[in-house]
């Protein structure tokens, strides 16, 4: 076959952990590689590709997102936060001051994804029980086999946001 | 290679007659100071080959892993580039960098052993600036497996000694030079987080102060802590990479960028070992982005400026494949082949008593055949390596496990001589073993050669799954005997599988053979040379089987080895991976036949194997063996040593519609000493994830040559929702310590096994563990 695909890059102007942005590059690039290597922020991991791994997690408008099958053209005009925006200035997201309370990280290159999704959970379901966790994070692989402590982190973070009424923790 | 020859007059690392030794035990000595402050340096008692006597670890640590603090390079000490290696500097400036040579990979290398250092050196361990050590061997070779590749669960045994004795040494040299200056005993003076204090005058001051001053004492003697004085070792501190892998800003080998790196898509052949035949490189020129496009012999590459760019273009690439070797081989060819080779008497592996006289005598006998898959890796961050090849230079940014095998590939690759290559360690996102390979490091170094560029090589999943080193199948035909009272009294296990150092990566065996081996074994003192060529003959592939621990007085293990010629590697536990789940499961099924349980059986067994002994026990009353189940559930246990650790497992799981639900893993580990109890928790607890992946939903197949599985949704692993409950208990311990990223892998399937029998009544005797047709043999 005769290939002559054309150049087409276009310019996509969205709103990235609070910034706003101008890419020019083929909008059917997912946003994962336009993150990393355009706008150089690494936090976000490939690890699959297909939506299998939740490596990628981003949130769009504030709920998570697989950004390796994510087209840079559909996130125009909207609000990306990436793991590096998750938190404000210094201070630790809970989320992520939890994953630190429970020492959660082993390889680590699962996680950014891993608080991506867990943040997204509660900013949904502030005090989620097991159940809803299960259903939340089990799109997000970790091989290091990390999710006891997960688990745990995400309880310790839905305390730590001030909810009063005490989480049942059955495993 | 005459290339790697220590230039004359170099500072050179290269222990020569002449040079004092100060030091005790001869494998300690002062180097020369560079007038940046205190380097300690080390040599193994079996000398140095040499090769590796060029960069220190420091030059290739630009940035501390735990601050995020870069290094100029006057303080990396580049402009010395061929000093002597070292683990600790002490800068004036106040900075203390340990450059850490085993690598990160999940598994905690960098917390314990910074806080080895810390304990000796007399600092907070978060002080520490860590910095991972480039490729450069050297003393930073590991003295169990003669290379700088971190594998095998020896990190912290290999490092125990060396690391405290390193920063003891340290210390007593900085106390030197406070108590010359400040005209004191040197017994008087005291070391006290990063700060030398003499009480009677009242003089303090930082480590720094005295870096210089230091530089010049002698190494002394030293004599290291006792555990009762230990004030850091054994306890639970917080991980030091936590925060870097927290906020997103820990460099993993996909992460590394600068400016001008290339991104390269390998198109590979759909074959395993498959080749490029006819190549139209036209077909990808011109398209968006594409730089170049290079010809490997397992694949195209091409670059572009961005990644994707470059595997969207791949899609377009015009390529005939040679197909290779395996093209008409499939799982079903194989297995068939390991079963005919167990017709045939094997190599033996152990021999105790008369098993085939035994087992003729045996009141009651057992016979089953085994069977386990290939498995991928699949470690979360796919394979890539970072190379930049310029006509006189070579500098590699790798997530490997062999950063010195990977300054010998791309010195291989380049013709460049050692002192040309730099290898950057990154954070591994995984490495389960297959980052021992160098596959991805030879192919972003031909890339970067052939275009004399900066080139970044990024694997897609499919690629990874399809292109691994993979765990070796086998199978394993049984026969057990037991005598009148259910004693067992024979046991016999005849395995067929491949050798997985014999076949392993063509670069590491074929291509490191003639490069390091030879120099290495004529400069190796008589032992350490044993240790390389028992890792060479390979007991890889019967550890587990010829291991057996119990107390069978006829006993005889054989191997044929059955090579189909499909590439093998080292995967988590490697051998025990397999055998254990054969043995114990075997094991659990002579304790049937003798009407005994599964426990007890063990117990009596083991009679002459406390540590084993102790674990077993210690899982069984930590479970509540004693009490019955809620209805539904039920339990097995098994119990394995490996890496000279110990693990027992007691499984529970339920059996709903045929699907096998884990419910709780209770575990017990002896793995000596601890020194950082909340690491080696969370290690066991993801060695019973990984393992439970493995053995509820892993199986790689070929087809024809070609790997059936290419991502998560076909190579399954364990998920939150199927995650147990796992409770890990350690045995209290003063022996040295083992190690402990493996060591509990193996005994979770037998146990999970036993669980389901318990369940069911149905002896699953192949891996992975189903209920189905296909699962039950």
């Amino acid at each position: 076959m005769t290939t002559s695909a054309p150049v087409k890059t276009a310019e996509t102007r969205f709103e990235l952990n609070g910034a706003s942005v101008l890419v020019d590059a083929d909008p059917e690039t997912p946003l994962l590689w336009i993150l990393r290597e355009h706008l150089s922020l690494p936090g976000t991991k490939f690890g699959c590709g297909m939506s299998l791994c939740g490596a990628c997690t981003v949130h769009l408008n504030g709920t998570a997102v697989r950004s390796c099958v994510l087209p840079l053209g559909a996130v125009a005009g909207q609000k990306i936060t990436t793991i590096e925006g998750l938190s404000q200035g210094n201070e630790l997201h809970p989320v992520q001051a939890a994953w630190q309370a429970e020492n959660v990280p082993q390889c680590g290159y699962c996680q950014p994804g891993q608080m991506m999704q867990a943040a997204s959970l509660l900013a949904a379901t502030p005090l989620p029980s097991d159940a809803q966790i299960d259903a939340a994070m089990s799109g997000n692989i970790c091989r290091c086999g990390t999710y006891p402590r997960v688990r745990k982190a995400i309880h310790r973070a839905a305390k730590a946001t001030g909810a009063a009424q005490p989480t049942k923790e059955t495993r | 290679m005459t290339a790697n020859k220590t230039k004359p007059g170099s500072a050179g690392q290269e222990k020569s007659d002449s040079e004092p030794v100060v030091s005790r035990r001869d494998f300690l000595r002062q180097a020369s100071s560079t007038g940046t402050g205190l380097v300690v340096a080390f040599h193994l008692p079996q000398g140095n080959s040499g090769q590796e006597a060029f960069a220190t670890g420091f030059e290739a640590g630009e940035v501390s892993q735990t601050s995020g603090k870069p290094f100029p390079k006057e303080q990396r000490g580049a402009s010395a580039p061929f000093e002597p290696n070292a683990w600790l500097r002490v800068f004036s400036s106040g900075a203390i960098v340990f450059a850490l040579d085993r690598v990160e990979m999940g598994q905690g290398t960098l917390t314990s052993h910074a806080m080895m250092v810390a304990e000796e050196l007399e600092v907070e361990p978060t002080s520490l600036e860590v910095v991972f050590a480039g490729g450069v061997g050297g003393d930073y070779r590991n003295p169990a497996l003669g290379v700088q590749l971190t594998g095998g669960s020896t990190s912290i045994p290999t490092s125990w000694n060396t690391l405290r004795t390193a920063a003891a040494t340290a210390r007593e040299m900085l106390k030197a030079a406070a108590a010359k200056a400040w005209q004191v005993p040197v017994a008087e003076v005291v070391a006290r987080k990063g700060t030398l204090l003499h009480t009677a005058s009242k003089r303090e001051a930082p480590y720094g102060f005295f870096a210089d001053a230091a530089a010049k004492e002698a190494a002394p003697s030293v004599k290291l802590k006792s555990v009762s004085e230990f004030t850091l070792l054994g306890r639970p501190l917080p991980r030091l990479d936590a925060l870097p892998k927290i906020k997103g800003t820990a460099t993993f080998g996909i992460d590394v960028d600068f400016r001008g790196l290339l991104h390269a898509y390998i198109v590979r052949s759909p074959t395993l070992l498959g080749s490029p035949k006819v190549v139209d490189e036209a077909s990808v020129r011109g398209l968006p982005g594409v730089q170049g496009v290079v010809t490997l012999p397992h694949g195209v590459a091409i670059v572009a400026t961005h990644w994707y760019q470059a595997k969207k273009a791949g899609s377009f690439l015009k390529v005939e494949w040679e197909p290779g070797p395996l093209a008409n081989v499939s799982t079903d060819s194989i297995f068939a082949s390991l079963r005919a080779a167990l017709e045939g008497e094997g190599k033996k592996a152990r021999a105790d008593g008369d098993a085939d006289e035994a087992l003729a005598k045996a009141a009651i006998t057992l016979e089953a055949v085994y069977e386990t898959p290939y498995l991928a890796h699949a470690t979360m961050e796919p394979q890539n390596c970072t190379a930049h090849v310029t006509t006189d230079s070579c500098e590699v940014w790798a997530p490997t496990q062999g950063p010195q095998l990977a300054r010998e590939v791309a010195a291989r690759v380049t013709g460049l001589a050692h002192d040309k290559i730099t290898v950057h360690q990154t954070y591994l996102g995984g490495g389960f073993g297959r980052r021992i390979a160098q596959d991805y490091v030879e192919e972003a170094v031909r890339i970067s050669k052939s275009l004399g560029l900066p080139v970044q090589v990024l694997w897609s999943r499919e690629d990874d799954m399809r292109n691994d080193y993979y765990r070796p199948c086998a199978v394993t035909k049984l026969r057990a005997g037991l005598d009148a009272e259910g004693e067992l009294v024979a046991w016999k296990a005849r395995l067929a599988s491949q050798s997985i150092v014999s076949t392993m990566a063509p670069d590491f065996v074929a291509n490191m053979l003639p490069t390091w081996t030879p120099r290495f074994l004529k400069n190796a003192s008589g032992s350490a040379a044993s240790r390389l060529l028992k890792v060479l003959v390979d007991d890889t592939a019967v550890e587990g089987a010829s291991t057996l621990p119990y107390g069978i007085p006829n006993l005889r293990v054989e191997f044929t080895r059955q090579d189909p010629g499909v590439p093998i590697g080292f995967w988590r536990s490697v051998g025990h991976s397999f055998n254990v789940f054969v043995s114990e499961s075997f094991l659990d099924e002579c304790a049937h036949a003798a009407k005994k349980n599964p426990l007890a059986f063990r117990q009596d067994l083991l009679a002459n194997q406390p540590r084993l002994r102790a674990v077993l026990d210690l899982a069984a009353q930590k479970a509540d063996w004693d009490k019955p189940l809620p209805e539904g559930v039920s339990r097995g246990i098994a119990v394995a040593e490996s890496f000279k650790s110990y693990v027992a497992h007691v499984v529970e799981a339920s059996v709903v519609d045929n699907a096998i639900v884990v419910r709780r893993v209770v575990s017990a580990v002896d793995c000596g000493f601890v020194v950082n109890p909340d690491i080696v928790v969370a290690q066991v607890e993801g060695s019973v994830v990984f393992a439970l992946s493995a053995a509820l939903k892993q199986r790689i197949t070929i087809e024809k040559g070609q790997v059936v599985q290419g991502n998560f949704h076909d190579y399954e692993c364990l998920r939150m929702m199927e995650c147990p409950r796992i409770e890990v208990h350690l045995v209290p311990s003063a022996e040295e310590p083992t190690g402990i990223g493996e060591p509990a892998v193996p005994p979770v399937a037998p146990a999970l096994a036993g669980a389901v029998f318990m369940a069911t009544g149905k002896r699953l005797r192949s891996l992975p563990l189903q209920l189905t047709e296909a699962g039950l043999r």
